[in-house]
Protein backbone atom coordinates (compact mmCIF):
# COMPACT_ATOMS: atom_id res chain seq x y z
CA UNK A 1 0.00 0.00 0.00
CA UNK A 2 2.81 2.48 0.68
CA UNK A 3 4.50 1.71 -3.25
CA UNK A 4 0.73 3.23 -4.21
CA UNK A 5 0.61 5.66 -2.07
CA UNK A 6 3.72 6.68 -3.27
CA UNK A 7 3.00 5.97 -7.01
CA UNK A 8 0.09 7.96 -6.86
CA UNK A 9 1.56 11.14 -4.61
CA UNK A 10 5.07 11.15 -7.33
CA UNK A 11 1.94 11.94 -9.91
CA UNK A 12 0.67 14.96 -8.38
CA UNK A 13 1.63 18.39 -7.90
CA UNK A 14 4.08 19.26 -4.90
CA UNK A 15 1.56 20.94 -3.21
CA UNK A 16 -0.75 17.99 -2.99
CA UNK A 17 2.25 15.92 -2.29
CA UNK A 18 2.54 17.55 0.80
CA UNK A 19 -1.03 17.50 1.86
CA UNK A 20 -1.38 13.98 1.41
CA UNK A 21 1.59 12.52 2.57
CA UNK A 22 0.34 12.37 6.17
CA UNK A 23 -2.94 10.61 4.96
CA UNK A 24 -3.29 6.98 5.03
CA UNK A 25 -4.21 5.12 1.87
CA UNK A 26 -4.90 1.84 3.74
CA UNK A 27 -8.93 2.18 3.42
CA UNK A 28 -9.00 5.02 0.94
CA UNK A 29 -11.00 4.56 -2.22
CA UNK A 30 -11.10 7.99 -4.34
CA UNK A 31 -9.84 11.60 -3.76
CA UNK A 32 -11.96 14.26 -5.15
CA UNK A 33 -10.68 17.27 -5.93
CA UNK A 34 -13.71 19.57 -7.14
CA UNK A 35 -13.25 23.70 -8.10
CA UNK A 36 -13.38 25.67 -5.27
CA UNK A 37 -15.01 23.00 -2.92
CA UNK A 38 -12.88 21.02 -0.11
CA UNK A 39 -10.94 18.00 -1.48
CA UNK A 40 -12.59 15.19 -0.18
CA UNK A 41 -11.27 11.68 0.87
CA UNK A 42 -13.36 8.52 0.10
CA UNK A 43 -13.02 5.89 2.14
CA UNK A 44 -14.87 3.45 4.64
CA UNK A 45 -18.30 4.07 2.99
CA UNK A 46 -17.91 7.69 4.18
CA UNK A 47 -15.75 10.53 3.66
CA UNK A 48 -13.44 13.21 5.46
CA UNK A 49 -11.93 16.21 4.31
CA UNK A 50 -8.32 17.19 2.99
CA UNK A 51 -7.00 19.39 5.64
CA UNK A 52 -5.11 22.75 4.59
CA UNK A 53 -2.63 21.82 6.56
CA UNK A 54 -2.10 18.04 5.70
CA UNK A 55 -3.59 15.17 6.84
CA UNK A 56 -7.00 15.02 7.32
CA UNK A 57 -10.19 16.89 9.44
CA UNK A 58 -13.64 16.84 9.86
CA UNK A 59 -14.51 20.47 9.52
CA UNK A 60 -14.71 21.50 5.69
CA UNK A 61 -13.47 25.55 6.79
CA UNK A 62 -9.94 24.29 7.56
CA UNK A 63 -10.03 21.98 4.09
CA UNK A 64 -7.83 22.68 1.26
CA UNK A 65 -10.07 23.97 -1.49
CA UNK A 66 -8.62 24.05 -4.78
CA UNK A 67 -8.86 27.11 -7.35
CA UNK A 68 -9.15 27.28 -11.10
CA UNK A 69 -5.26 27.49 -11.03
CA UNK A 70 -4.97 24.29 -9.04
CA UNK A 71 -7.29 21.96 -10.80
CA UNK A 72 -4.96 23.21 -14.06
CA UNK A 73 -2.09 22.25 -12.54
CA UNK A 74 -3.71 18.94 -11.27
CA UNK A 75 -5.09 18.29 -14.39
CA UNK A 76 -1.68 18.61 -16.15
CA UNK A 77 0.53 17.18 -13.83
CA UNK A 78 -2.00 14.24 -14.11
CA UNK A 79 -1.11 14.39 -17.77
CA UNK A 80 2.35 14.43 -17.51
CA UNK A 81 2.37 18.09 -18.90
CA UNK A 82 1.63 16.27 -22.08
CA UNK A 83 -2.20 16.65 -23.10
CA UNK A 84 -1.72 14.97 -26.70
CA UNK A 85 -0.50 11.28 -24.98
CA UNK A 86 -4.12 10.97 -23.09
CA UNK A 87 -6.57 13.18 -25.55
CA UNK A 88 -7.95 9.84 -26.50
CA UNK A 89 -8.56 9.16 -22.86
CA UNK A 90 -9.40 12.70 -21.90
CA UNK A 91 -12.43 12.21 -24.56
CA UNK A 92 -13.89 9.31 -22.73
CA UNK A 93 -13.69 11.33 -19.32
CA UNK A 94 -10.97 9.23 -17.70
CA UNK A 95 -7.60 9.24 -17.03
CA UNK A 96 -5.08 5.82 -16.03
CA UNK A 97 -2.27 6.44 -13.73
CA UNK A 98 1.00 4.75 -12.93
CA UNK A 99 -0.25 1.79 -10.57
CA UNK A 100 -3.70 1.68 -12.90
CA UNK A 101 -5.45 4.33 -10.78
CA UNK A 102 -8.25 5.61 -12.70
CA UNK A 103 -8.90 9.33 -12.98
CA UNK A 104 -12.29 10.92 -13.56
CA UNK A 105 -12.22 14.16 -15.23
CA UNK A 106 -15.13 17.27 -15.12
CA UNK A 107 -15.27 19.78 -17.43
CA UNK A 108 -16.20 21.81 -20.15
CA UNK A 109 -16.82 19.83 -23.56
CA UNK A 110 -15.14 20.78 -26.55
CA UNK A 111 -17.41 18.90 -29.53
CA UNK A 112 -15.77 18.58 -33.23
CA UNK A 113 -19.15 17.14 -35.62
CA UNK A 114 -21.46 16.02 -32.41
CA UNK A 115 -18.02 13.85 -31.04
CA UNK A 116 -16.14 15.09 -27.86
CA UNK A 117 -13.02 16.32 -28.76
CA UNK A 118 -11.47 17.27 -25.20
CA UNK A 119 -12.38 18.24 -21.89
CA UNK A 120 -11.35 21.65 -21.15
CA UNK A 121 -11.87 24.01 -17.50
CA UNK A 122 -11.88 20.92 -15.54
CA UNK A 123 -14.04 21.45 -12.97
CA UNK A 124 -13.56 18.12 -10.93
CA UNK A 125 -10.90 14.99 -10.59
CA UNK A 126 -11.24 12.12 -9.02
CA UNK A 127 -8.85 10.15 -8.44
CA UNK A 128 -10.24 6.45 -7.64
CA UNK A 129 -7.33 4.08 -6.31
CA UNK A 130 -7.23 0.77 -7.51
CA UNK A 131 -6.30 -2.08 -5.32
CA UNK A 132 -5.46 -5.50 -5.82
CA UNK A 133 -7.12 -8.32 -3.44
CA UNK A 134 -5.69 -11.32 -4.31
CA UNK A 135 -7.48 -14.01 -3.16
CA UNK A 136 -10.84 -12.14 -3.11
CA UNK A 137 -11.96 -14.35 -6.26
CA UNK A 138 -10.42 -17.49 -5.00
CA UNK A 139 -14.11 -19.44 -3.87
CA UNK A 140 -15.57 -17.45 -6.98
CA UNK A 141 -13.62 -19.07 -9.47
CA UNK A 142 -13.99 -22.29 -7.64
CA UNK A 143 -17.76 -21.91 -8.18
CA UNK A 144 -17.59 -21.20 -11.86
CA UNK A 145 -15.20 -24.30 -13.26
CA UNK A 146 -16.91 -27.04 -14.79
CA UNK A 147 -14.82 -30.27 -15.38
CA UNK A 148 -12.80 -28.84 -17.96
CA UNK A 149 -13.79 -25.49 -18.51
CA UNK A 150 -15.00 -22.32 -17.11
CA UNK A 151 -18.71 -20.91 -17.00
CA UNK A 152 -19.43 -18.18 -19.64
CA UNK A 153 -19.47 -15.45 -16.66
CA UNK A 154 -21.21 -12.11 -16.35
CA UNK A 155 -20.31 -9.88 -13.41
CA UNK A 156 -22.95 -7.66 -12.42
CA UNK A 157 -22.93 -4.61 -10.19
CA UNK A 158 -23.41 -0.71 -9.48
CA UNK A 159 -20.11 1.58 -9.92
CA UNK A 160 -17.49 0.84 -6.92
CA UNK A 161 -18.33 -2.94 -6.23
CA UNK A 162 -15.52 -4.52 -6.82
CA UNK A 163 -16.54 -5.51 -10.81
CA UNK A 164 -12.81 -4.88 -11.77
CA UNK A 165 -11.34 -6.03 -8.72
CA UNK A 166 -13.07 -9.73 -9.22
CA UNK A 167 -12.08 -9.77 -12.95
CA UNK A 168 -8.47 -9.57 -12.16
CA UNK A 169 -8.26 -11.91 -9.56
CA UNK A 170 -10.14 -14.49 -11.57
CA UNK A 171 -7.83 -13.90 -14.44
CA UNK A 172 -5.08 -14.00 -11.90
CA UNK A 173 -6.27 -17.40 -10.55
CA UNK A 174 -7.52 -19.00 -13.79
CA UNK A 175 -4.06 -17.56 -15.58
CA UNK A 176 -2.76 -20.63 -14.29
CA UNK A 177 -4.65 -23.31 -16.05
CA UNK A 178 -6.11 -21.52 -19.34
CA UNK A 179 -4.97 -18.98 -22.34
CA UNK A 180 -6.43 -16.03 -21.38
CA UNK A 181 -6.65 -12.63 -23.39
CA UNK A 182 -7.78 -9.57 -21.43
CA UNK A 183 -9.55 -6.84 -23.76
CA UNK A 184 -8.69 -4.03 -21.50
CA UNK A 185 -10.25 -1.14 -23.10
CA UNK A 186 -10.20 1.18 -20.02
CA UNK A 187 -6.54 -0.40 -18.73
CA UNK A 188 -8.38 -0.96 -15.46
CA UNK A 189 -7.77 -4.70 -15.09
CA UNK A 190 -4.12 -4.78 -15.74
CA UNK A 191 -3.91 -0.92 -15.00
CA UNK A 192 -0.73 -1.18 -18.08
CA UNK A 193 1.10 1.86 -17.39
CA UNK A 194 3.21 1.86 -20.37
CA UNK A 195 2.46 -1.47 -21.74
CA UNK A 196 3.27 -3.11 -18.28
CA UNK A 197 0.34 -4.09 -16.64
CA UNK A 198 1.31 -3.34 -13.15
CA UNK A 199 -1.40 -6.27 -11.52
CA UNK A 200 -0.66 -9.14 -11.35
CA UNK A 201 -2.71 -11.15 -13.79
CA UNK A 202 -0.77 -14.57 -13.77
CA UNK A 203 1.09 -16.94 -15.78
CA UNK A 204 -0.84 -16.84 -19.34
CA UNK A 205 -3.05 -13.70 -19.83
CA UNK A 206 -2.16 -11.29 -22.73
CA UNK A 207 -3.58 -7.91 -22.04
CA UNK A 208 -4.75 -6.27 -24.95
CA UNK A 209 -4.43 -2.85 -23.26
CA UNK A 210 -7.19 0.22 -24.45
CA UNK A 211 -7.83 -1.63 -27.72
CA UNK A 212 -12.44 -1.16 -27.87
CA UNK A 213 -13.97 -4.25 -26.63
CA UNK A 214 -15.28 -5.17 -30.25
CA UNK A 215 -12.01 -5.43 -32.16
CA UNK A 216 -9.99 -6.43 -29.00
CA UNK A 217 -12.04 -9.48 -29.09
CA UNK A 218 -12.17 -10.20 -32.79
CA UNK A 219 -8.16 -9.81 -32.63
CA UNK A 220 -7.72 -12.54 -29.71
CA UNK A 221 -9.71 -14.63 -31.45
CA UNK A 222 -8.12 -14.23 -34.73
CA UNK A 223 -4.20 -14.28 -33.05
CA UNK A 224 -3.90 -15.22 -29.92
CA UNK A 225 -5.82 -18.40 -29.50
CA UNK A 226 -7.25 -17.65 -25.88
CA UNK A 227 -9.22 -19.73 -23.83
CA UNK A 228 -11.06 -17.16 -22.05
CA UNK A 229 -11.65 -13.32 -22.80
CA UNK A 230 -11.50 -11.02 -19.88
CA UNK A 231 -13.25 -7.80 -20.05
CA UNK A 232 -15.16 -5.35 -18.47
CA UNK A 233 -17.93 -2.76 -19.03
CA UNK A 234 -20.13 -4.18 -21.69
CA UNK A 235 -23.22 -1.94 -23.54
CA UNK A 236 -22.77 -1.85 -26.99
CA UNK A 237 -24.23 -3.75 -29.59
CA UNK A 238 -20.82 -3.78 -30.92
CA UNK A 239 -19.88 -5.73 -28.23
CA UNK A 240 -22.78 -8.06 -28.53
CA UNK A 241 -21.56 -9.08 -32.17
CA UNK A 242 -18.06 -9.86 -31.13
CA UNK A 243 -19.23 -11.75 -27.69
CA UNK A 244 -21.12 -13.63 -30.62
CA UNK A 245 -18.24 -14.25 -32.76
CA UNK A 246 -16.41 -15.48 -29.48
CA UNK A 247 -19.12 -17.30 -28.05
CA UNK A 248 -18.92 -19.64 -31.80
CA UNK A 249 -15.64 -19.94 -31.50
CA UNK A 250 -15.80 -22.30 -28.44
CA UNK A 251 -13.83 -19.42 -26.32
CA UNK A 252 -15.27 -18.89 -22.73
CA UNK A 253 -16.20 -15.30 -21.94
CA UNK A 254 -15.86 -13.85 -18.30
CA UNK A 255 -17.17 -10.19 -18.58
CA UNK A 256 -18.84 -7.27 -16.59
CA UNK A 257 -21.61 -4.60 -17.01
CA UNK A 258 -22.75 -2.21 -14.99
CA UNK A 259 -26.30 -3.19 -13.16
CA UNK A 260 -27.64 -3.74 -10.50
CA UNK A 261 -30.07 -7.25 -11.19
CA UNK A 262 -30.21 -9.91 -13.80
CA UNK A 263 -33.71 -8.45 -13.99
CA UNK A 264 -32.28 -4.96 -15.34
CA UNK A 265 -29.75 -6.33 -17.58
CA UNK A 266 -32.55 -8.42 -18.93
CA UNK A 267 -34.84 -5.74 -19.26
CA UNK A 268 -32.16 -3.28 -21.27
CA UNK A 269 -29.56 -5.33 -22.79
CA UNK A 270 -31.59 -8.98 -22.57
CA UNK A 271 -29.50 -10.05 -26.01
CA UNK A 272 -26.16 -9.97 -23.44
CA UNK A 273 -27.35 -12.58 -21.04
CA UNK A 274 -27.73 -14.93 -24.00
CA UNK A 275 -24.06 -15.39 -24.22
CA UNK A 276 -23.50 -15.82 -20.34
CA UNK A 277 -24.28 -19.17 -18.40
CA UNK A 278 -23.88 -17.87 -15.27
CA UNK A 279 -24.03 -14.01 -13.35
CA UNK A 280 -22.54 -12.57 -10.39
CA UNK A 281 -24.07 -10.23 -8.45
CA UNK A 282 -21.59 -8.22 -6.82
CA UNK A 283 -22.22 -5.74 -3.76
CA UNK A 284 -20.31 -4.37 -0.68
CA UNK A 285 -20.33 -6.06 2.58
CA UNK A 286 -18.63 -4.73 5.80
CA UNK A 287 -17.49 -1.81 3.16
CA UNK A 288 -15.65 -4.44 1.40
CA UNK A 289 -16.45 -6.09 -2.18
CA UNK A 290 -18.70 -9.07 -2.22
CA UNK A 291 -19.90 -11.65 -4.25
CA UNK A 292 -23.49 -11.34 -2.95
CA UNK A 293 -25.80 -13.90 -5.26
CA UNK A 294 -24.82 -16.11 -8.05
CA UNK A 295 -27.40 -16.94 -10.66
CA UNK A 296 -27.99 -19.74 -12.96
CA UNK A 297 -28.48 -18.11 -16.85
CA UNK A 298 -28.81 -21.81 -18.94
CA UNK B 1 59.12 50.93 -39.61
CA UNK B 2 57.15 51.61 -36.18
CA UNK B 3 54.10 52.40 -38.30
CA UNK B 4 54.35 49.66 -40.49
CA UNK B 5 54.72 47.36 -36.97
CA UNK B 6 51.42 49.44 -35.39
CA UNK B 7 49.44 48.29 -38.40
CA UNK B 8 50.55 44.98 -37.98
CA UNK B 9 50.01 44.78 -34.85
CA UNK B 10 46.30 46.10 -35.53
CA UNK B 11 45.38 43.72 -38.36
CA UNK B 12 46.75 40.73 -36.18
CA UNK B 13 44.39 41.52 -33.74
CA UNK B 14 41.58 42.14 -35.63
CA UNK B 15 42.42 38.83 -37.09
CA UNK B 16 42.23 37.17 -33.97
CA UNK B 17 38.62 38.91 -33.33
CA UNK B 18 37.38 37.81 -36.34
CA UNK B 19 38.58 34.05 -36.04
CA UNK B 20 37.28 34.30 -32.62
CA UNK B 21 33.72 35.16 -33.70
CA UNK B 22 33.70 33.08 -36.99
CA UNK B 23 34.33 30.13 -34.10
CA UNK B 24 31.62 31.22 -31.74
CA UNK B 25 29.57 31.54 -35.30
CA UNK B 26 29.93 28.01 -35.87
CA UNK B 27 29.27 27.05 -32.59
CA UNK B 28 25.76 28.76 -32.69
CA UNK B 29 25.33 27.38 -36.02
CA UNK B 30 25.94 23.77 -34.51
CA UNK B 31 23.77 24.13 -31.31
CA UNK B 32 21.24 25.20 -33.95
CA UNK B 33 21.23 22.77 -36.30
CA UNK B 34 21.20 20.20 -33.26
CA UNK B 35 17.96 22.16 -31.92
CA UNK B 36 16.48 21.87 -35.32
CA UNK B 37 17.02 17.96 -35.54
CA UNK B 38 15.50 17.64 -32.26
CA UNK B 39 12.27 19.35 -32.77
CA UNK B 40 11.85 17.12 -35.84
CA UNK B 41 12.68 14.23 -33.64
CA UNK B 42 10.41 15.28 -31.10
CA UNK B 43 7.76 15.45 -33.75
CA UNK B 44 7.95 12.30 -35.20
CA UNK B 45 7.89 10.99 -31.94
CA UNK B 46 5.07 12.68 -30.61
CA UNK B 47 2.96 11.81 -34.14
CA UNK B 48 3.55 8.09 -34.02
CA UNK B 49 3.98 7.21 -30.34
CA UNK B 50 2.50 9.40 -28.16
CA UNK B 51 4.68 9.14 -25.56
CA UNK B 52 4.27 11.37 -22.73
CA UNK B 53 7.24 14.40 -23.09
CA UNK B 54 9.42 13.58 -19.60
CA UNK B 55 9.45 9.39 -21.04
CA UNK B 56 10.22 10.69 -24.10
CA UNK B 57 12.89 13.58 -23.48
CA UNK B 58 14.52 10.71 -21.62
CA UNK B 59 14.33 7.60 -24.29
CA UNK B 60 15.49 10.16 -26.82
CA UNK B 61 18.46 11.02 -24.61
CA UNK B 62 19.27 7.65 -23.70
CA UNK B 63 19.09 6.46 -27.05
CA UNK B 64 21.64 9.15 -28.58
CA UNK B 65 24.02 8.33 -25.68
CA UNK B 66 26.90 9.97 -25.93
CA UNK B 67 25.39 12.20 -29.43
CA UNK B 68 22.47 13.68 -27.52
CA UNK B 69 22.01 17.23 -28.13
CA UNK B 70 23.36 18.80 -25.62
CA UNK B 71 20.20 20.68 -24.68
CA UNK B 72 19.05 17.31 -23.96
CA UNK B 73 21.78 16.32 -21.54
CA UNK B 74 20.61 19.42 -20.01
CA UNK B 75 16.96 19.17 -19.93
CA UNK B 76 17.19 15.13 -18.91
CA UNK B 77 18.30 16.15 -15.44
CA UNK B 78 15.86 18.48 -14.75
CA UNK B 79 12.97 15.81 -15.21
CA UNK B 80 12.83 14.15 -12.01
CA UNK B 81 11.38 10.66 -11.66
CA UNK B 82 10.00 11.08 -8.76
CA UNK B 83 8.02 14.12 -9.18
CA UNK B 84 5.64 15.57 -11.73
CA UNK B 85 6.62 19.04 -12.17
CA UNK B 86 5.14 21.19 -15.07
CA UNK B 87 7.51 20.74 -18.07
CA UNK B 88 7.78 24.38 -19.28
CA UNK B 89 9.89 25.80 -16.61
CA UNK B 90 12.25 23.20 -16.98
CA UNK B 91 12.55 23.50 -20.75
CA UNK B 92 13.47 27.23 -20.46
CA UNK B 93 15.56 27.06 -17.46
CA UNK B 94 17.53 24.41 -19.71
CA UNK B 95 17.09 26.26 -22.35
CA UNK B 96 18.39 29.50 -20.94
CA UNK B 97 21.60 28.08 -19.97
CA UNK B 98 22.31 25.94 -23.25
CA UNK B 99 21.38 29.78 -24.93
CA UNK B 100 24.08 31.34 -22.82
CA UNK B 101 26.70 28.90 -23.53
CA UNK B 102 26.09 28.35 -27.31
CA UNK B 103 25.64 32.48 -27.81
CA UNK B 104 22.46 31.83 -29.33
CA UNK B 105 20.54 34.97 -31.03
CA UNK B 106 17.84 36.29 -29.07
CA UNK B 107 15.22 35.36 -31.46
CA UNK B 108 16.42 31.74 -31.39
CA UNK B 109 15.57 32.08 -27.58
CA UNK B 110 12.29 33.45 -27.69
CA UNK B 111 10.87 30.88 -30.48
CA UNK B 112 11.81 27.94 -27.99
CA UNK B 113 10.97 29.55 -24.41
CA UNK B 114 7.79 30.32 -26.70
CA UNK B 115 7.17 26.29 -27.47
CA UNK B 116 8.43 25.41 -24.07
CA UNK B 117 5.45 27.46 -22.40
CA UNK B 118 2.93 25.94 -24.63
CA UNK B 119 4.70 22.12 -25.07
CA UNK B 120 2.26 19.45 -24.32
CA UNK B 121 -0.56 21.27 -24.17
CA UNK B 122 -2.40 20.16 -27.38
CA UNK B 123 -2.95 17.28 -29.20
CA UNK B 124 -0.63 15.57 -31.32
CA UNK B 125 -1.31 16.87 -34.71
CA UNK B 126 -1.18 20.76 -33.07
CA UNK B 127 2.68 19.49 -31.13
CA UNK B 128 3.81 18.25 -34.46
CA UNK B 129 3.07 21.08 -36.04
CA UNK B 130 4.52 23.47 -33.17
CA UNK B 131 7.62 21.73 -33.52
CA UNK B 132 8.33 21.43 -37.31
CA UNK B 133 7.40 25.44 -37.72
CA UNK B 134 9.36 26.04 -34.59
CA UNK B 135 12.34 23.59 -36.42
CA UNK B 136 11.85 25.73 -39.98
CA UNK B 137 12.37 29.31 -38.31
CA UNK B 138 15.52 27.65 -36.22
CA UNK B 139 16.56 26.40 -39.93
CA UNK B 140 16.09 30.14 -41.76
CA UNK B 141 17.76 31.11 -38.76
CA UNK B 142 20.81 29.16 -38.80
CA UNK B 143 20.69 29.32 -42.94
CA UNK B 144 21.18 33.06 -42.03
CA UNK B 145 24.30 32.66 -39.81
CA UNK B 146 25.57 30.12 -42.11
CA UNK B 147 25.74 32.82 -44.98
CA UNK B 148 27.18 35.38 -42.60
CA UNK B 149 29.82 33.10 -41.56
CA UNK B 150 30.91 32.86 -45.24
CA UNK B 151 31.25 36.10 -45.73
CA UNK B 152 33.05 37.06 -42.53
CA UNK B 153 35.48 34.17 -43.50
CA UNK B 154 36.27 35.71 -46.66
CA UNK B 155 36.66 38.78 -45.09
CA UNK B 156 38.93 37.23 -42.80
CA UNK B 157 40.60 35.68 -45.48
CA UNK B 158 41.46 39.01 -47.07
CA UNK B 159 42.18 40.32 -43.78
CA UNK B 160 44.71 37.55 -43.08
CA UNK B 161 46.00 38.17 -46.92
CA UNK B 162 46.95 42.03 -45.83
CA UNK B 163 48.53 40.76 -42.77
CA UNK B 164 50.70 38.48 -44.80
CA UNK B 165 51.61 41.01 -47.03
CA UNK B 166 52.37 43.19 -43.92
CA UNK B 167 54.73 40.71 -42.63
CA UNK B 168 56.69 40.37 -45.88
CA UNK B 169 56.96 44.38 -46.22
CA UNK B 170 58.17 44.15 -42.73
CA UNK B 171 60.60 41.54 -43.80
CA UNK B 172 62.08 43.31 -46.57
Amino acid sequence: MNNCKHMILQQLPAVYRRLLEPVSFLELEEIRFRIDRPVLLYGRGGYTFLSASGGITDSPSAACTPGRTDMDALASALCTSSVYAFLNDIKEGFLTLRGGHRVGIAGKCVTKDGAVTNITSVSGINIRIAKAYPGCAAELSAQLRTDKYVKNTLLISPPQCGKTTFLRDLTRILSAEFKITVVDERSEIGGSYEGRPQFDLGLQADVLDRFPKAPGILLALRSLSPQIIVTDELGTEADCEALQSASCSGCRLIASIHGDSVRGIAHTKGRLLSFFDTAVILGRRNNRPAVLQIQNLE
Amino acid sequence: MIKLTGALLVIGTCLAFALKLIGRQRETISALRELDTLLKALAQNISLHLEPLPLLIRRLAAEKAASAPEFLTRLTPLLDEDSCQPISPLWQEAFSAFADEKHLPDKARSLMNALGEHLGQADAATEAERLHSTAAEIQALYKELEQNRIKAEKATGSLGVLLGLFIVILLL
